[in-house]
């Protein structure tokens, strides 16, 4: 039993100086973090604890009593995606060519478009909803213009990229056949697009969904504006009611949208 | 000479139709919710006041704007870091092909689909309601999503690539925590970093978003400004928010091809 003393073999080959430097700087910025946001550490740990004690005392049990109210709001919430999504689906698929280097070939033009889509995407959807109820005022057609912003911007990006991984072998031997560019871009281009198309619309339509039940927490219509006065009104019971319902669209719409997806994708 | 189909028969009767469909459900949306489009129409002629006086920066308060930026950007690292560590955790007792517990797992998966299902605003204002404004509201919010979000995508990548590594080891004799130590983590971490950062820019756009409903942060100054009706300041916050998500967005897409493809 003496060949126990064998040396061990290095499982990990890694560069042990580097990990540490590493691990060091992330622990500075955590320590950082909470020093910064004067954060104690028990209000931190203990933080998720009270919170569930408090959900399960005040939140529980729903209170379902006026479920049949909230009907015209869900229906406002689901419409604003609905529209919300065919509009911008159409903008930014005009986008989506005009970034894409298969179907744009004038640089400059590709930035602009590039740059602006930019703006729209990285600004978070609450922001634009803040903002435009700042310039247009309250009302549920705020809403539609916020949800609209935001998804050309997501919109834009992805078709753009579907748009880029289409093979240039294709568009090449039909621009050699002398094709106009919208015959290239009928026959070549969109038949092969429609996959990633329809994928990226129906998710681009779940996103839009949950922001919109959300938006009216900024005054832009749909079921937030209930969470929010339910809530203001310590009605947390309803609140909470209302939530249930949230989650009830939400899950419903993937259920939906994951069978169109089989169905065509 | 002979005309030569470029779209199969029939094809242009389907899309007529589907375009028939989508055209119904478009307009029996707009028809079932009220848009009021002549309060819109109305209120249009106050847009181009508004906006000329959105034309001006208020230089004043980008020291402040700063100092609330960093607020944002530490509350979203802080929330990644135990996100990360609960996530990662969580998803290896409910990938499918090393979890210890077959219910244990589908429990997991439940109630992480419910978690995510909850918009993280809704969250936020729950959150408030029980802990009151402040940042420790906000890193819990952030913290329910993100785990959410990474315990899925996790989740997805363990499933995805480890099935052959699993059998290997297995066969081995090795244990459950030897497995995923030494076999799934390192054949993971790649696609966990891609993960993580993703997670980390929605930390930070929601810490933003969440200033609206009252956890600090640039998100709260901005309500601020807006509440105040300060033009000059709201136009400046806008355009630090979006230099700063542009950065990060570009920050991000580097890390993550670092780790990619090596070459540091």
């Amino acid at each position: 039993m003496n060949n126990k003393t064998i040396h061990k073999i290095p499982l990990d080959q890694r560069d042990s100086k580097r990990t540490f430097t590493v691990v060091a700087a992330i622990f500075a910025m955590l320590i950082f973090s909470v020093v910064y946001l004067k954060i104690s550490f028990i209000d931190m740990f203990m933080g998720l604890p009270s919170f569930v004690m408090f959900f399960f005392e005040k939140f529980f049990p729903p209170n379902a009593e006026n479920l049949k109210q909230y009907i015209p709001s869900v229906v406002d919430t689901l419409g604003y995606a609905v529209i919300s999504t065919y509009i911008s689906t159409i903008i930014a698929f005009i986008f989506g060519i005009l970034i894409s280097e298969n179907t744009n070939k004038f640089k400059t033009l590709r930035v602009i478009t590039r740059g602006f889509v930019s703006i729209l995407r990285n600004i978070p959807f609450i922001i634009w909803g803040a903002l435009l109820v700042y310039i247009f005022g309250i009302g549920g057609i705020v809403g539609v213009l916020a949800l609209i912003l935001v998804t050309i911007g997501f919109l834009s990006k992805s078709y753009a990229e579907s748009i880029d991984e289409i093979s240039g072998d294709k568009l090449e031997a039909l621009r050699a056949n002398g094709s106009s560019y919208f015959q290239i871009l009928f026959h070549g281009v969109i038949p092969q697009f429609v996959p990633a198309w329809i994928n990226w619309t129906l998710f681009a339509f779940e996103i839009n969904v949950r922001a919109s039940a959300v938006l009216g927490l900024v005054g832009a219509g749909g079921i937030g504006v209930l969470i929010d006065t339910n809530i203001n009104l310590f009605k947390y019971e309803e609140a909470f009611s209302i939530i249930a319902v949230i989650v009830m669209i939400i899950l419903l719409t993937e259920l939906v949208t994951n069978s169109i997806r089989k169905r065509f994708v | 000479m002979e005309h030569i189909r470029v779209t199969s028969k029939g094809s242009l009767g389907k899309s007529l139709l589907l375009v028939l469909i989508l055209g119904a459900v478009f307009i029996a949306a707009v028809n079932l919710i009220n848009l009021d489009m002549l309060k819109f129409y109305e209120r249009l002629e106050n847009v181009p006041d508004v906006l000329s006086r959105m034309m001006a920066v208020d230089f004043s308060i980008v020291p402040d704007a700063l100092l609330n930026i960093v607020t944002s950007l530490a509350l979203a690292l802080l929330t990644l870091f135990v996100a990360v560590f609960l996530a990662m955790f969580l998803s290896f007792l409910a990938a499918s092909t090393i979890a210890p517990n077959r219910y244990l797992a589908i429990f997991i998966k439940g109630f992480f689909a419910i978690i995510r299902s909850v918009p993280s605003l809704v969250w936020g204002l729950m959150v408030i309601a029980s802990l009151g404004f402040g940042n420790v509201s906000g890193f819990i919010t952030i913290l329910i999503s993100a785990v959410g979000y990474l315990v899925k995508t996790f989740t997805g990548s363990i499933e995805e690539s480890g099935g052959e590594i699993i059998e290997a080891m297995k066969s081995t004799g090795a244990s459950w925590f030897k497995i995923v130590y030494h076999g799934l983590i390192p054949l993971c971490i790649t696609a966990f970093f891609a993960w993580i950062t993703v997670c980390f820019e929605m930390n930070v756009s929601e810490s933003i978003g969440l200033g609206i409903i009252g956890v600090g942060g640039i998100g709260l100054l901005l309500t601020q400004a807006i509440n105040t009706y300060n033009y000059g300041q709201t136009t400046t916050i806008v355009i630090m928010i979006c230099l700063l998500m542009v950065v990060l967005e570009f920050v991000m897409t580097r890390m993550k091809n670092i780790i990619k493809f090596g070459n540091s």
